[in-house]
């Protein structure tokens, strides 16, 4: 410092400092222009954690696990002209590239079968928009027995729909947030009806958006806050302006660096600008106040002085600010350390800037002004410290219980990441929660990563089994699951809705579904992984992470990771056949949930239904039989006609007598009856000679069907029984009759003869199901920012402590000075255990903040804590106080008020960040002038500088207040 | 007479009608002239390899056999890959599928009416597979010709059900056979495209060896079909389109 006090006494020198920051300064402007912009939220992701790793990697596999939910609340979702216009938004959006696939009421497939030619209809469930009030009543009556569709696609009351919009791998949420939005306000967004904006990618451009706009917003409040501030406090606008300048220079270098080495600027750099006004400018602030109060009294070197006087201190509470801010960048949040690194960066250039800039300007200009006498707040913080330092033990345990008792609370803290904590009741997100919640069951999924063979039926009912224990967990709405698309599959290419049999039939399957882009989401192409899709109606963070506990502890309890099959007839059969029956509860427990139709005796129900599985096979009745076969044998996927097509097309039973007699006696054979036995019973049946190829082409037509026909009669049988004895709530209508073909499915499962069970020992043939999606993304970013916060605060607490340390050349000094501000770290974290406040990406932050600008004011206390030669402790403390004080309040007020601002806008994390931040000021520089005074044990902790010309006189407030307790 | 011979003699008769001035044709002229010449001959057997590429994902193939008879018919057996060897459809009209399908032993029928969906998981679509002919469904108009080419768009007759807005079309002026397809939706935005090379002759019937469709929306979903065997006329019966031929080979 005396080395830059001598050169700047040259003017010289003086003029080349100010050229050349001023041509830095136009470079750096001029730099500026080219910097960029980065909006990508998944930039906020911890790439390095390992549950973030897996989400991506899942993301990558089924591409795209992002989804943007558009709910739309209208008077009729029926009405024609607003079909046609859903039509149009879904065909729209299906041509956004970074769309991997829409989904709404408008393109979901429908598969019926054809009662009169057999087989199935496969169309979309809205061929086209009504046009009359009958085809109107006649699409809500067909859509709404839909049970896959309703609380899906379309609300319970046809007031609502849902578009579902899957983002593609890698895109960025906020410019295909826009492009959707853009879509569906130019279709939907009419009188009448209400847009509701879920899913992720519209929640995170919600908080984004709403923290940039804030930030654009009152950030010029702030600034004109703390300036404000400043020139009353100090009453000197030109050393105000210079401080500023000094400051705008400093961020203008600083975002010039940024753009030179092509950094982009992120969402939180926002915050930089006001950051840097509230702390850089300080550092002038204080250098010029001595330098006035040094000139007053006719200092003849006053500059030279201040400069060596007050320059260190200056110097180490920049650089405490700056290692703290540097310590951002141990985590693993790569916006985050932009900010940190290059926030440090514009601190150092500012500090730089106040020890040299500043001093150069003064040599030149000659500026002088009376320093302004604050001798109310002087003797007020003269009166405090004294106290402090007069009854240290009282006021030692006082703070001492309050550290603890925010200590106790800071264990309170929640490091959940909680969506909801973003965004106040009633805003756009909330409300769209609501209406999601109310209408669709939530907006929340977790995702299950399945590792297994998924072309084996057996993994697949195990993979079923899992996702009906979890579709029975209270606030779980659905589990979407590959199983269940191949069951339905099976049902429109087989008959029965149910897993089938073979590898090869759910092969042949698969070339069925793998057009469907849904199918994409749940089964990858190879078939080797899948994804179960838990939709959970609560967006809180504690039911969301609860309920993946729980499927995380139904997956390693009940999950049959390594497992062999047993066959009919194989040793173990017995115990299998158990295992078969337990599985089918199951499914029939999470049928009739998914159909609202589970009893209320729950236990009865279950006792009930363990009775009718153990009973003995039924038989199939004949003319069940009967009755079948003729309906096969007339319908167009029969290959052999026995009888001419009546007038008005096939599938009629009447007037076909030789279908009829060889229904009767296929009815009559032994279940499982080969070709060779059905063709000759046609054959003798028919009369018909050996070499006739009516009879076999007919076998062959007729074995299969002939053999689901005997099961379909047993599961008819059954189910008849379940309905009757267990006391299911069957509903009315079409649900009613889809709820008892889907229970009749699943009791096919009875006549199975293989059943999957656990291997006893490590098996080449494994399952593997592991807990992911946004929840544990969640979780991910949580134990990031828990890890994050502990790094950074050990790193910024150690090499804080080292600066403070060398300054004061002692450790034990160098902890005194950082006391209140670990003092203040314990009361802000208790505050926000007992407040709710959630510790998030902006709430971790605060740490090192409140560190680097909080030691500030112990530093500046303890350089200032000395009494003359023969002093006492109390003089020294009263001298610090009467030195410091008006800078330290003045410093922390403007800080204050600048983040205070912050909390006027609408986003919730700048609000947190904002108040907790201006609290914490408040705090630091109280804890200052309390704990310091509480601990200090020496007369002055920092050497006399040499050449200085001495302490300044004792000030009015010092001797006033010394006066006052000398009295009492 | 050879096959080269052939084919140059047919396309030298047909340049030369085409370059005639006196023989000026429009849109809807050229896109009859490129239908008949996609239906000229009786029937046709190929063999096609598909290879669809999506970014990301590893290449899946397929192989099948087609047979088709007149403008309606068409039969096709899946050779690869394994998990749908055997498998047999058969359309008679464009709603309706038969499906033998090897691994349940029986026959099913589709009747559908979503055919803008995918086909096994090409860039192709069920309508696109169906589609022989163009003229019904798009009204043609001539855009620009060169000595070689027409370009000609077609935009959607009215109720026709044609999947996309506009098709353009580049037609050979020599075997009137279109070697580029661009399907264009209801904004004017390609969304998929159709390249078809190699082409091969015989008598007056042509055929492309290799097709290229890529589905624009589809992350840019590409399928190669590559022809390797063709026959034609070969007289196959109407018996061999029937749900009885499709369950027993």
């Amino acid at each position: 410092m005396k080395q830059l006090s001598e050169w700047l006494s040259n003017r010289v020198v003086a003029w080349y400092i100010v050229a050349a920051v001023a041509l830095l300064t136009a470079v750096s402007l001029f730099q500026v222009r080219g910097l960029d912009n980065e909006d990508d939220i998944l930039a906020f992701m911890p790439q390095d954690n390992p549950d973030v790793r897996l989400f991506y990697d899942i993301n990558k596999r089924f591409g795209g696990l992002d989804l943007a939910l558009v709910g739309v609340s209208c008077p009729d979702a029926f009405d024609g002209d607003f079909l046609a216009r859903l039509q149009k938004t879904t065909e729209e959006l299906d041509e956004i590239p970074e769309l991997g696939h829409v989904l709404s009421l408008t393109n979901v497939m429908d598969v019926t079968p054809d009662e009169e030619h057999g087989g199935v209809v496969t169309a979309r469930l809205v061929q086209q928009p009504p046009r009359t009030e009958a085809e109107k009543r006649a699409l809500r009556e067909k859509v709404l027995s839909r049970d896959h569709v309703v609380g899906n696609l379309v609300g319970a009351d046809g007031k609502a729909v849902l578009i579902y919009a899957f983002l593609a791998y890698g895109v960025e949420q906020r410019q295909v947030a826009g492009k959707i939005r853009d879509v569906v306000d130019a279709q939907l967004g009419t009188a009448g009806n209400q847009l509701f904006w879920g899913g992720q990618p519209f929640v995170s451009t919600y908080i984004y958006d709403t923290t940039q706009e804030d930030l654009r917003r009152l950030t010029p409040w702030a600034v004109l806050a703390i300036v404000l501030i400043m020139i009353l406090a100090f009453r000197d606008l030109v050393g105000a302006l210079l401080a500023l300048v000094t400051t705008g220079i400093g961020i203008a270098i600083t975002l010039g660096a940024m753009a030179t080495f092509d950094v982009p600027f992120n969402i939180v750099l926002s915050a930089m600008p006001i950051i840097l006004f509230a702390i850089g400018s300080a550092f002038g602030i204080h250098l010029m106040a001595r330098y006035y109060v040094r000139h007053e009294r006719g200092d003849r070197k006053a500059l030279a002085h201040s400069l060596m006087g007050v320059g260190p201190t200056i110097a180490a509470a920049g650089l405490t600010t700056v290692v703290s801010l540097l310590s951002f960048v141990f985590m693993d949040i790569q916006p985050i350390r932009t900010f940190g690194f290059f926030t440090a960066l514009g601190i150092f250039i500012t500090l730089l800037l106040s020890l040299t800039f500043i001093p150069a300007v003064i040599r030149l200009t000659g500026l002088k002004r009376k320093p302004s006498d604050s001798i109310l707040l002087k003797k007020l913080m003269v009166s405090l410290t004294v106290y402090s330092q007069k009854h240290r033990l009282a006021v030692g345990m006082v703070l001492l219980a309050i550290a603890g008792v925010s200590a106790g609370w800071i264990s309170q803290v929640d490091t959940s990441v909680d969506n909801t904590t973003f965004f106040d009741a009633g805003s756009p997100p909330d409300l769209s929660d609501r209406f999601l919640k109310e209408q669709f069951g939530g907006s929340q999924f977790v995702q299950i990563h399945v590792e297994a063979d998924m072309d084996d039926p057996h993994v697949l009912r195990e993979v079923r089994r899992i996702a009906d224990r979890i579709r029975m967990l209270p606030d779980v709405s659905s589990v979407q699951n590959y199983p269940d698309a191949v069951a339905l599959t099976n049902e429109a290419m087989s008959g029965q809705r149910r897993i089938p049999d073979t590898r090869d039939q759910v092969c042949c399957l698969y070339q069925f579904l793998m057009d469907d882009p849904a199918v994409n989401q749940l089964v990858s192409t190879d078939r080797k992984m899948g994804l179960l899709h838990v939709k959970v109606s609560s967006n809180r963070s504690c039911d969301l992470h609860r309920v993946l506990h729980q499927v995380e502890l139904i997956v390693s309890q009940h999950l049959i990771a390594d497992y062999r099959i047993v066959r009919a007839g194989q040793p173990g059969w017995d115990r299998a056949q158990e295992r078969k029956r337990e599985m089918l509860l199951w499914r029939l427990q999470a049928l009739a949930a998914q159909y609202d139709a589970l009893p209320e005796q729950r236990d009865a129900y279950l006792k009930s239904v363990r009775a009718l599985l153990a009973e003995p096979t039924p038989q199939a009745d004949r003319d069940y039989l009967v009755a079948r076969l003729t309906r096969f044998m007339r319908s167009e996927e029969c290959a052999v006609q026995l009888d001419p097509p009546p007038p008005d097309g096939p599938g009629a039973e009447l007037d076909a007598p030789r279908t009829r007699r060889v229904a009767e006696a296929l009815a009559a054979l032994k279940e499982g009856a080969g070709e060779q036995l059905i063709a000759e019973s046609v054959r003798k049946t028919l009369e018909l000679t050996a070499e006739d190829p009516l009879a076999e082409d007919l076998a062959f037509s007729v074995v299969t069907p002939l053999r689901e026909f005997f099961k379909d009669g047993r599961a008819e049988k059954r189910l008849a029984r379940l309905v009757a004895s267990s006391g299911l709530r069957l509903p009315t209508g079409q649900k009613g009759e889809r709820f008892e073909v889907a229970l009749a499915g699943a009791m096919w499962d009875l006549d199975n003869s293989s059943v999957i069970e656990a291997a006893g020992e490590r098996s080449a043939s494994k399952i593997a199901m592991t807990a992911n999606g946004l929840p544990v993304l969640q979780r991910g970013l949580s134990r990031s920012v828990e890890a994050n916060q502990v790094k950074s605060l050990i790193f910024a607490l150690v090499l804080i402590v080292i600066i403070l340390a060398f300054l004061f050349r002692s450790l034990w000094s160098g902890l005194l000075a950082a006391s209140p501000t670990i003092f203040t770290l314990a009361v802000v974290y208790g505050g926000m255990g007992m407040l709710g406040v959630h510790l998030d990406i902006g709430t971790s932050m605060l740490a090192s903040i409140i560190l680097g600008i909080g030691v500030d004011y112990a530093v500046h206390l303890v350089a200032a804590w000395r009494a003359p030669e023969g002093g006492t402790i109390v003089e020294s403390a009263a001298a610090a106080a009467d030195q410091s004080g008006p800078a330290i309040w003045t410093n922390a007020i403007m800080i204050c008020v600048g983040f205070f601002v912050l909390t006027l806008g609408k986003a919730r994390p700048l609000q947190n960040v904002g108040g907790l931040t201006a609290a914490a000021m408040l705090v630091a520089a109280l804890a200052t002038f309390l704990v310091i005074p509480a601990l200090a044990r020496k007369i002055r902790y920092r050497k006399a500088v040499k050449d200085d010309p001495g302490e300044e006189e004792t000030s009015e407030a010092v001797v006033a207040v010394l006066n006052n307790y000398a009295t009492k | 007479m050879s096959k080269h011979l052939a084919c140059t003699l047919l396309a030298a008769a047909l340049s030369l009608s085409a370059a005639s001035p006196a023989l000026a044709l429009d849109g809807e002229e050229i896109m009859a002239l490129m239908d008949k010449s996609l239906t000229r001959a009786t029937d046709q057997y190929f063999i096609y390899e598909f290879v669809t590429e999506e970014k990301g994902k590893e290449p899946r193939q397929l192989k099948i056999e087609v047979t088709i008879k007149g403008e309606k018919w068409r039969r096709v057996e899946f050779l690869a890959p394994g998990d749908i060897k055997g498998m047999r459809t058969l359309i008679l009209d464009t709603d309706t599928i038969w499906t033998y399908m090897p691994a349940y032993r029986k026959v099913r029928r589709v009747a559908s009416h979503a055919k803008a969906q995918g086909f096994m998981g090409t860039a192709l679509s069920h309508d696109e597979m169906a589609t022989v002919t163009y003229s019904p469904l798009y009204k043609g108009v001539l855009v620009s010709e060169d000595d070689k080419n027409w370009t000609v768009l077609g935009t959607r007759r009215e109720g026709s059900g044609a999947p996309y807005a506009q098709v353009r079309f580049v037609i050979r002026k020599d075997c009137h056979q279109p070697t580029e397809l661009y399907y264009i939706n209801n904004k004017g935005e390609t969304v998929k495209s159709d390249i078809r090379t190699s082409f091969k002759c015989k008598q007056d019937v042509c055929n492309p060896r290799v097709m290229v469709v890529t589905d624009h929306t589809r992350n840019d979903l590409k399928t190669t079909m590559v022809q390797r065997a063709w026959k034609m006329n070969t007289g196959v019966s109407d018996r061999f389109f029937t749900v009885r031929a499709i369950q027993r080979r």
